[in-house]
């Protein structure tokens, strides 16, 4: 593929870094060879070259060695160090969300429970039954109160059923 | 020093001072304040801004350092912030700022086989200032392209790395930017530097 003059002077661009290969090398010395623009161009590159990499070591060289370090350990603060600190003493984000979802499920667990065993917590009642008739129990443990009913068997299922659903309410 | 060595020493420090050694950082600052200050230089143009320049850097590199998780090396990334403070600095900076060097240029006496007349002590000051002024008004990122390239001499590659473009765009800018100085210095150049 025939390359114009632009692609060339790109690469003699690319070559003063040596960032060419060898074919685009090789590609570039033949056509300097017959392109007298293109060699112009590249032995004005090469000084040019020299001179900015001078002109930019004076940047370098003309800076001053008085050191940076005073100026910036003065404006660190502990602040600044603290942050540094309290970064790295942070717990890893999983760790942080598998406590957070355990406090969560727990809490949960117990405001549950608690509610369930507030009401069973509000009375007790036992029931016994005899071929005759049948005893039952009620006491509150709020007022630790005891009170204990004695039923004829006539009545005892439709009483029986009564009571309950009253001691559970 | 091979540039892995470096950066695995560049990494130990830096956990040294995650882990809360402030002196470590001091190592940190020394191994790369003339990079970073030569680099705002040839962006910025002015030795004051530059230094200023430089200061925030490394300031606002420890208070990063937490965020630097490693995908790159640590210079990649100095370098990176860098190169985008000084540009933020020029675009606020409204006066324009010139440097005309009148003193001792250092190179002129390190030129083999080149006299030193006073003639020619005159002419590569006017050079060099002329030099000055196109670098000066190269666009940013062509001026950041060819300040990285030619003040640290980092391959196509790096340069990538830091201004996150392709190595194919780092290629372009250096031409456009490189044939735009060639423009600008062309009547010096033919009289042989």
């Amino acid at each position: 593929m025939k390359h114009n003059c632009e692609y060339f002077k790109k690469l003699v661009s690319a070559k003063m870094d040596n960032e060419i290969d060898a074919n685009q090398c090789r590609e570039l010395d033949q056509h300097l060879f017959s392109c007298i623009e293109c060699k112009l161009y590249y032995d004005d590159l090469r000084q040019m070259q020299l001179l900015t990499k001078k002109v930019f070591s004076e940047y370098k060289s003309n800076y001053s060695n008085k050191s940076l370090w005073a100026n910036i350990a003065g404006q660190l603060t502990s602040k600044d160090e603290n942050i540094i600190k309290y970064d790295k003493k942070r717990l890893p984000f999983w760790i942080s969300s598998v406590v957070a979802a355990s406090i969560l499920i727990f809490g949960l667990l117990f405001l549950s429970t608690n509610k369930y065993s507030g009401v069973q917590n509000k009375c007790v009642v036992e029931w016994v039954e005899s071929k005759r008739s049948s005893v039952m129990v009620y006491e509150d443990v709020s007022t630790k109160t005891t009170i204990i009913w004695m039923l004829s068997s006539q009545s005892n299922t439709d009483k029986k059923e009564n009571i309950m659903k009253g001691a559970v309410s | 020093m091979t540039l892995n060595d470096v950066s695995a020493a560049d990494e130990m420090l830096i956990n040294e001072v995650i882990d809360g050694n402030t002196d470590s950082y001091r190592e940190i600052v020394i191994r790369y304040e003339k990079k970073v200050v030569g680099i705002a230089y040839g962006i910025v143009h002015n030795e004051h801004d530059a230094m200023d320049i430089a200061q925030e850097v490394f300031l606002k590199v420890y208070r990063s350092l937490d965020k630097f998780r490693g995908q790159s090396k640590f210079f990649t990334w100095l370098y990176r912030i860098t190169v985008n403070m000084s540009i933020d600095f020029k675009r606020k900076k409204t006066r324009k700022s010139t440097v005309t060097y009148d003193g001792d240029i250092k190179f002129m006496n390190e030129i083999p086989g080149r006299s030193t007349s006073p003639s020619k002590k005159l002419f590569i000051k006017e050079v060099y200032n002329k030099l000055n002024d196109a670098i000066e008004v190269l666009p940013e990122d062509q001026k950041a392209t060819l300040v990285l390239r030619e003040i640290e001499n980092l391959s196509y590659q790096e340069i990538a790395d830091i201004l996150k473009c392709s190595t194919g765009t780092v290629m372009s800018r250096l031409f456009y930017a490189r044939k735009k100085l060639r423009d600008m210095l062309k009547p010096y150049l033919s009289d042989g530097f």
